[in-house]
């Protein structure tokens, strides 16, 4: 009989109270096992998709002399390297976040230092994934053949980030030069720095005349594509 | 005998001032070309001016593209000069330099470079 009565009690509470409970939206009760790959509270969200299991990911930014760095972007990214979540860093070099538990890449970059990219961070369930980062000061090839911090053309760059020279004899050419610099490739063809295909020189002797009587011509000695020119204004009446 | 002398000095009078006169203009306009000139080469290549065609890292490709763009008459404006003229670079060996997309100057068609105008 009170067995009855108990059972009768459980089923009652069951029905009334923990199913209402469970669907209610203002209630999410806790995914109590984030790797059972069951939906434990109901919520539709499986394991590490439940926001009950998220971990924390935070650490510290500083450069090569331990100086905290102030402002540095961490761009936390998913397997298939979509953002997920940006941060920058504070005062203390700290950042700090809570995140869905996984695997995730982390991209620590900052104003001219190299990029500092590190793969397969795992924040576990509930967890809390400590990622520091040294961001150290350097020249990073670009895609026009310069270092990153200034405007200066690298040969060594050959090859690197989407810089290509057209030959050897073009990186030589170009190295030191900046983007854009017009640079003699050999005694027939010149060059624009980097990237440019070496083109036959166009260039005609200059003996100017004029219709009328009288020609003037002054010269001002200029700077252009690297190269001193003359600047020529020829005045005629 | 007397008259004679007279006409002949006043024929040499007149000579005289004619050719002083024409000397006079000749010595003008000549000025006023090279007055033109000097000025036209200053203001392209005075950064603080307003029609400048040089930045801090010399001559400018954009500014000269943008002078290119305008008509002469309206570039003689600009400038302040009366003078017709010619613009051209020339490189280390005297040779002039066609840039991109470019004549062999810019300026008028009574000057000539290398038998090419310049417009």
């Amino acid at each position: 009989m009170i067995n009855k009565k108990l059972f009768a009690i459980i089923i009652v509470s069951f029905l009334f109270l923990v199913i209402p409970l469970a669907y209610a939206p203002w209630f999410d009760l806790f995914e109590s096992d984030c790797s059972n790959s069951i939906d434990d509270d109901f919520d539709g969200d499986t394991d590490c998709a439940d926001s009950d299991c998220s971990g924390q990911i935070k650490g510290y930014v500083n450069d090569e002399s331990l100086q905290e760095i102030e402002g540095a972007r961490i761009r936390v990214l998913d397997a298939s390297l979509n953002p997920v979540q940006v941060h920058y860093s504070n005062q203390s070099g700290l950042y700090a976040s809570s995140i869905l538990c996984g695997t995730y890449t982390v991209v620590t970059d900052f104003q001219d230092k190299i990029p500092l990219t590190e793969e397969n961070v795992v924040v576990s369930p509930l967890g809390t994934m400590i990622n520091n980062a040294t961001l150290y000061a350097g020249n990073v090839c670009q895609d026009d053949c310069t270092l990153t911090g200034n405007n200066i053309i690298e040969a060594a760059c050959q090859g690197i980030n989407g810089c290509s020279f057209y030959d050897s004899t073009s990186a030589a050419v170009c190295d030191n030069a900046q983007p854009g610099w017009i640079k003699d490739y050999n005694a027939t063809h010149f060059l624009q720095c980097a990237e440019g295909i070496p083109q036959n020189k166009t260039q005609v002797a200059s003996a100017v005349s004029c219709s009328e009587e009288n020609l003037i011509k002054v010269t001002k000695v200029v700077s252009y594509q690297g190269k001193l020119v003359k600047l020529v204004v020829v005045t005629c009446g | 005998m007397a008259l004679l002398t007279s006409d002949r000095a006043i024929m040499i009078l007149l000579a005289i001032s004619v050719f002083v006169l024409l000397k006079t203009f000749l010595t003008i306009g000549e000025d006023k070309l090279q007055h033109d000139a000097v000025l036209l080469a200053e203001r392209l290549t005075n950064i603080s001016n307003a029609g400048s065609i040089a930045g801090y890292n010399g001559i400018n490709i954009e500014k000269m593209k943008e002078l290119r763009s305008h008509e002469y008459l309206e570039l003689k404006e600009r400038y302040g000069v009366t003078s017709d003229f010619c613009i051209f670079i020339e490189d280390d060996k005297g040779e002039v330099l066609r840039l991109d997309g470019f004549g062999v100057g810019i300026g008028s068609d009574k000057i000539a470079i290398n038998g090419e105008p310049c417009d």
